[in-house]
């Protein structure tokens, strides 16, 4: 059990390297789901594309107005 | 906001799985002048036509910015005269977030969806009630003043 452990260990840390700073890996064992997610959100940068994936997506906009500084 | 609040993964996946996530500078033009910003954060939840529904001005937590967010979505639906939809986010607000500062609005905005989608007022002195026992001190409860008379 333990073996098992260490070696999920082993390839969860691989999977995560691979990945990124996105990760989103669901792993399975003995019905217990461990679910990692280090997801950032993808802001659109201009309004006609936010609009044309709110049609198609049947979303709303929330558009955010920040300070950069 | 971005370290406190959007880097939270429960924001990220609401946003992800229910809204299309612009983001501009505060003094982007001709946006910041059509939507009359003057105060960062901003934040405005709009429609696919560029139409505003709904908006949030200041820090917000994960907790507020979410039930805010329903609120907002709610918004979008009730303005489209699409009730049922409305009614999905806003029961989700009030029974999830019932704590949180969007909630009285939550349940304000049920009543009139009830009312609007049957014709019965016996909904808007059900939201009244309810809002009256819960929330005596919101501005809601006192919007929702005459509907005790129903």
């Amino acid at each position: 059990m333990i073996i098992l452990f260490v070696f999920e260990i082993i390839l969860l840390t691989g999977k995560l390297c691979c990945l990124g700073n996105v990760a989103d890996v669901i792993i399975s064992e003995d019905e217990q789901e461990v679910n990692i997610v280090n997801k950032k959100i993808q802001w659109e940068a201009e309004l006609a594309q936010a609009l044309q994936r709110s049609k198609a997506e049947m979303k709303p906009i929330l558009l955010d107005f920040h300070n950069p500084h | 906001m971005d370290a406190v609040t959007y880097s939270q993964q429960s924001v990220v996946l609401f946003i992800e799985h229910n809204l299309i996530p612009l983001r501009v500078a505060f003094d982007a033009q001709p946006l910041a002048s059509d939507f009359a910003v003057t105060w960062t954060p901003t934040m405005v939840i709009v429609d696919s036509q560029g139409k505003e529904h709904h908006r949030i001005v200041g820090f917000f937590d994960a907790e507020a910015l979410i039930s805010s967010l329903l609120l907002g979505l709610g918004k979008v639906e009730y303005d489209s005269n699409k009730f049922n939809e409305a009614l999905g986010y806003l029961e989700k607000l009030v029974t999830e977030f019932s704590e949180s500062d969007s909630a009285p609005e939550g349940i304000f905005l049920i009543g009139v969806s009830r009312y609007k989608n049957t014709s019965n007022p016996l909904p808007l002195k059900e939201a009244y009630e309810q809002l009256q026992k819960r929330y005596p001190a919101s501005t809601w409860t006192k919007r929702a003043y005459p509907y005790r008379l129903l």
